[in-house]
C-alpha cells in the first residue's frame, strides 16, 4: 500500500512538471517576438524595454524557465502583469465564488442524479425511462452557454424571477467573509446560474447511474434478496443502488478538476465574478502568470481527483487491492 | 485650380506623344512587365470577421482590374503587430485603429503617421510613406501653438495625403451604446468621439431613481489603478474620474482647461499654468503647484509606460507661485498640451513621495494605489475585481457631477444588452452588436447614442515596394474599394465615410473640404491607364513600360 502511494505520488508530481512546462513553452512558442504577445509593439521601443525588464522578459528563455519551476515549487505563482498583485491573492479572492456556484450544484447533480437514474433503471423500459433518457442526452449535448442564455432569456428576462446574473445588486457592498455568501440578495443571485449548473451536471450522473443499474439488477443477489422475501423498496436501495454507485462515487473527484475548468462558460454567461471570468479576462490581457496559475490549478484539482478516486475505488470495492 | 488643370492636360498630351512615337517605332520599348501580384495582409475570418469581409470585398474589386491579389490572414496581436511595426511585410494591410482621446490631437493621425522620419520599429509610418511636403508642414504644424494657424497646417496636410492616398480610407468606425430613459437621464450630450463615455458626458448624467445612482456596464474590468503601470485606455479613463488634469480634450477635438484655470503659451517653448483656486484631494488637503510639479516629474522619472513618450520634451518645471506653475521645453511642441497636460494626472505629493519606504516596496510600480486618493469629480468608494466600481461623486468638484457611478463588469455583451433593456442597468458604456441596435431602436424607454469614433479602418499601402511607389496606382486602387457596400452590407451601416484619417468627429481639425474618394471602376482603369499602365490580352494588369 505504502509503495503504490509513494509510486502514485511520484507520477502525479511528474504529471504537473510535464503540465507546468507545457504550458509554459505553449505560450511561448506562438509564431513571432513571444515578448510581442505580452507587451503591445505599439508601445514606444523604451517603454516596451521598461516593460520586457519588469516582467523578467528580458532574460533568456531557458532563465525564465528555471526561474518559473523554482517559484512553482515553492507555490509562488508571480505577480499578475496587469495588477502587480501576487497571483496566489488574485486566485484566493476569486476561487470562494467559483465553489459556491460549483460544488452544491454538483453534489446535488450526483445525489439527484443518482436517485433518478437509479429509479429509472428500476422501471426500466418504461415511458419514464424513455423520456428522461431522451431529455438528459439532450441537455447534456445542448452546449451550456447557450441553456444559460435561455435560462437567462425566460427566467430573468421574461418571467422577471432571478436577476440577470452578477453576485450581488449592482451598486451593493457584499459582506465579507462566510456571512457575505449567506446574504438573501447573494443566494438570490446565485439561484439562476446553480440550476443551470445544476442540470448541465445532473445528466452524467444519472445516465452512469442508470447503466451501472441495469448491470447490477441482472445480477444474482438481487435475485436473491428477492427470493429473501424482502420489499422492492429495500431491494432497491439496500442491494442494488448501494452496489452501482461504484462508478459515480470514483467519477466525482475527477469531475471537480474538470468542472473549474468548465466553470469559464457558466461564470461568463452570468458574468459571475469566478475563476472562470479571471480566467477570460487575464487570455485577453495575456495576464500569463494568472493564466498559468489557474491552468495549474485545475490540472491540480484533475490529478489529485484521480488519485483520490483511485483510493476510494480501493476503500468501497472491496475486490481490489493495491500491490 | 486652373494651373492643376493645364499640368493634368500637359500629362495627358506628353502621353499621347509618347504613345504615338512608339506605336511608330514599333521597338523602341522593353515589353512591359505584368504588376506583380498584391500581398494583402488581413485578420483572421474566424475572429474578426468583418475586417476579413471587407478585405475580401476589395481584393474582388481590384482583381477587376485585372490584379492578382492574394489574402494573407495574420493573427492579431501576434504575429499582426510586429507586420505592422516592425517587419513591415506586406503590399497592403488592413488596418484598424481603435480611437481614443489621445488621437485626437491632430499631429497623430497627419504627422506620426506619415512622416518619413517615423517609419522605425515602433513607429507609426508602417507604409514608409515619404513627401517631402507633408514633413515639412508635419514639422512645422508641432511648433505652432495658436490654434488658427496649425489647423491651417493640419489642412493643407490632409490636402496632400488626400492627393498621395498612402491608405485607402474605407470607413470611420461608428459605436452605438444605449441608455435607458425610465432611469437615467442626460441634459446637454455632447457629441465626441467617445460618446457617452466622454468625461464631459459622464458628469452630467443623472439618475431618476432615489438613490442618485447610474448603472453602466461594461465587459472590461480595471486592471491597475496605479498611473504609473496602467497602460490600458479603459483604465486611464476610469483613472481620469478619480484624478484632475490640467486641460482635457474637448469633444470637437480642441483642448479645454479642467484643473487648470488659465494656460499661457509665454514663447514656444515656455508655457505657464495657473491652477483653479480652491481644488482639494479627497483627504481635504489643498492641490497646489507643487503637487502638479511633483506628478510630471514623478511618472517621468518611474518611467511610466504609457506617459513616456508623451513627456520627453519636458526640460524642466518650475513653481512660480502656490498655484503657478512654468513648463520648459527642450523645443516648440503643441501636442504637448493634449499628450501632457491633458494625460497627466495631478497626484497628491504627501501620498506618493515616500510610498516605498512607508508601504514597504520594492519600487513605486508595486503600489496598488486602492482607493486612489485624488481631486477629481468622483471619489472610488469600492472596487471589487471582475465585478463592480462605484465612483461616488464629489459635490465640491468644479464639474458638479449629477450621480454616483457604478461601473458593473459583464461577461458578455449580449447578456449585457438584456439588462439594459430589463433595467437592470441605465447605460451602456460597451458599442452594442448591430442585431441588438435594431432591436433596441423599437424600444421607447431606450436612447441610443450613435457615435462616431475617431479610429478608422483602412488598407495601408507599402509605399516602399512597387508599383505601390507609384502614386497614380495608389489613388486608383482607393477608387477601387467599394466604399458604400462595405458599410451598408459588412459594417451593417456602422461606419462613416471620411476624407482623411483624422476623422470627421474630430471637428476642429478635420477638412471638409477635401471629398472622401469615390468608387468607380471605371474611373480606377481610366486613372491606371493615363499613368502608363496597359492590360495584357488575357486582362491581367501590366507595369508601366520603362
Amino acid at each position: 500500500m505504502t509503495s503504490f502511494l509513494l509510486r502514485r505520488l511520484g507520477f502525479m508530481l511528474l504529471t504537473l512538471f510535464v503540465m507546468a512546462s507545457a504550458m509554459f513553452f505553449l505560450f511561448r512558442l506562438l509564431p513571432g517576438d513571444p515578448t510581442a504577445t505580452v507587451i503591445s509593439p505599439a508601445l514606444h521601443p523604451d517603454a516596451q524595454a521598461v516593460l520586457k525588464a519588469r516582467f523578467g522578459l528580458d532574460k533568456p528563455l531557458w532563465q525564465q524557465y528555471l526561474a518559473y519551476i523554482a517559484n512553482l515549487a515553492r507555490l509562488d505563482f508571480g505577480y499578475s502583469f496587469e495588477t502587480a498583485r501576487p497571483v496566489s491573492e488574485v486566485i484566493g479572492d476569486r476561487l470562494a465564488n467559483t465553489l459556491l456556484l460549483l460544488l452544491p450544484s454538483l453534489i446535488a447533480a450526483y445525489v439527484v442524479g443518482a436517485l433518478i437514474g437509479a429509479f429509472i433503471a428500476w422501471r426500466r423500459a418504461g415511458a419514464l425511462d424513455t423520456i428522461i433518457v431522451v431529455l438528459a442526452t439532450a441537455l447534456q449535448s445542448a452546449p451550456v452557454f447557450w441553456v444559460g442564455m435561455m435560462a437567462i432569456l425566460f427566467f430573468s428576462l421574461h418571467l422577471d424571477l432571478f436577476p440577470v446574473g452578477h453576485i450581488v445588486t449592482p451598486g451593493r457592498q457584499m459582506e465579507p467573509g462566510l456571512m457575505g455568501y449567506l446574504d438573501p440578495d447573494v443566494l438570490h443571485h446565485l439561484a439562476l446560474p446553480f440550476f443551470v449548473n445544476f442540470a448541465y451536471q445532473l445528466c452524467f450522473p444519472l445516465l452512469l447511474m442508470r447503466t451501472s443499474m441495469l448491470a447490477t439488477i441482472g445480477e444474482d443477489f438481487i435475485d436473491l434478496a428477492r427470493m429473501k422475501g424482502l420489499s422492492e423498496r429495500k431491494v432497491l436501495m439496500r442491494h442494488a443502488m448501494r452496489n452501482a454507485l461504484l462508478p459515480l462515487a470514483t467519477t466525482l473527484p475527477m469531475l471537480l478538476g474538470w468542472a473549474v475548468a468548465g466553470s469559464v462558460v457558466i461564470e461568463t454567461v452570468f458574468s459571475w465574478p469566478g475563476l472562470g471570468l479571471l480566467m477570460v479576462g487575464a487570455v485577453e490581457r495575456n495576464d500569463y502568470p494568472v493564466v498559468q496559475a489557474c491552468f495549474m490549478l485545475s490540472a491540480l484539482l484533475t490529478v489529485m481527483g484521480t488519485f483520490i478516486a483511485d483510493l476510494l475505488y480501493g476503500a468501497l470495492d472491496p475486490r481490489i487491492a493495491y500491490e | 485650380m486652373k494651373s492643376q488643370f493645364l499640368a493634368f492636360k500637359a500629362t495627358i498630351s506628353a502621353n499621347l506623344i509618347v504613345g504615338a512615337l512608339t506605336a511608330a517605332s514599333g521597338v523602341a520599348l522593353a515589353q512591359p512587365k505584368p504588376v506583380p501580384e498584391i500581398d494583402f495582409v488581413t485578420w483572421p475570418a474566424a475572429k474578426y470577421q468583418h475586417y476579413y469581409e471587407s478585405s475580401n470585398y476589395i481584393a474582388e474589386q481590384w482583381r477587376k482590374l485585372g490584379l492578382k491579389v492574394k489574402l494573407n490572414t495574420a493573427n492579431f496581436p501576434n504575429p499582426m503587430l510586429a507586420m505592422w511595426f516592425k517587419d513591415h511585410q506586406f503590399d497592403a494591410i488592413l488596418s484598424v485603429l481603435s480611437g481614443s482621446p489621445s488621437r485626437l490631437e491632430p499631429d497623430f493621425f497627419t504627422n506620426a503617421q506619415f512622416n518619413s522620419k517615423s517609419n522605425g520599429p515602433g513607429d507609426w509610418n508602417v507604409g514608409s510613406f515619404s513627401n517631402a511636403q507633408v514633413d515639412s508642414l508635419g514639422n512645422q504644424q508641432v511648433r505652432v501653438y495658436e490654434d488658427e494657424v496649425r489647423r491651417a497646417l493640419i489642412h493643407k496636410m490632409q490636402e496632400i495625403l488626400h492627393d498621395e492616398q498612402p491608405e485607402g480610407l474605407i470607413s470611420s468606425v461608428v459605436n452605438t451604446t444605449a441608455m435607458n430613459t425610465d432611469t437615467a437621464a442626460i441634459e446637454g450630450f455632447e457629441t465626441s468621439a467617445d460618446g457617452i463615455r466622454s468625461i464631459w458626458n459622464l458628469v452630467k448624467l443623472e439618475s431618476k431613481r432615489a438613490q442618485k445612482l447610474v448603472r453602466l456596464g461594461w465587459t472590461i474590468d480595471q486592471a491597475s489603478w496605479n498611473p504609473i503601470t496602467a497602460r490600458t485606455l479603459e483604465d486611464l479613463e476610469r483613472l481620469g474620474l478619480v484624478y484632475d488634469r490640467l486641460m482635457v480634450v474637448g469633444t470637437d477635438g480642441k483642448m479645454r482647461n479642467w484643473a487648470a484655470e488659465s494656460v499661457k503659451i509665454v514663447d514656444p517653448v515656455t508655457i505657464d499654468v495657473t491652477l483653479k483656486d480652491g481644488l482639494t484631494f479627497s483627504d481635504g488637503k489643498p492641490v497646489t503647484a507643487e503637487d502638479v510639479r511633483f506628478s510630471f516629474e514623478f511618472l517621468q522619472k518611474n518611467e511610466a509606460v504609457f506617459y513616456k513618450k508623451f513627456l520627453e520634451k519636458i526640460a524642466a518645471i518650475e513653481t512660480t507661485g502656490p498655484r503657478a506653475i512654468r513648463f520648459r521645453l527642450t523645443e516648440p511642441h503643441a501636442p504637448f498640451l493634449l499628450n501632457a497636460l491633458g494625460q497627466v494626472f495631478i497626484l497628491p505629493k504627501h501620498v506618493w513621495a515616500d510610498i516605498v519606504t512607508r508601504e514597504n516596496l520594492k519600487q513605486p510600480q508595486d503600489y496598488r494605489n486602492v482607493p486612489p486618493m485624488g481631486s477629481g469629480a468622483y471619489r472610488l468608494r469600492h472596487w471589487k475585481e471582475g465585478q463592480e466600481t462605484y465612483f461616488e461623486r464629489n459635490e465640491k468638484h468644479f464639474t458638479k457631477p449629477r450621480s454616483d457611478l457604478a461601473m458593473i463588469v459583464f461577461g458578455s455583451a449580449e447578456v449585457l444588452a438584456a439588462s439594459l433593456k430589463k433595467g437592470d442597468l441605465d447605460v451602456s458604456l460597451q458599442p452594442l452588436v448591430p442585431t441588438v441596435v435594431d432591436e433596441f431602436k423599437k424600444e421607447k424607454n431606450l436612447r441610443l447614442f450613435r457615435t462616431q469614433s475617431n479610429g478608422y479602418m483602412s488598407v495601408r499601402y507599402n509605399v516602399a515596394r512597387a508599383p505601390f511607389n507609384n502614386k497614380a496606382f495608389r489613388q486608383a486602387l482607393s477608387q477601387a474599394i467599394p466604399y458604400e457596400a462595405i458599410i451598408a452590407e459588412v459594417l451593417n451601416g456602422d461606419g462613416g465615410r471620411t476624407a482623411a484619417a483624422i476623422t470627421p468627429v474630430n471637428a476642429y481639425w478635420y477638412n471638409d473640404k477635401v471629398k472622401p474618394v469615390e468608387f468607380s471602376i471605371e474611373k480606377a482603369r481610366a486613372t491606371l491607364k493615363a499613368a502608363g499602365f496597359s492590360w495584357a490580352a488575357d486582362g491581367s494588369l501590366l507595369m508601366p513600360a520603362q
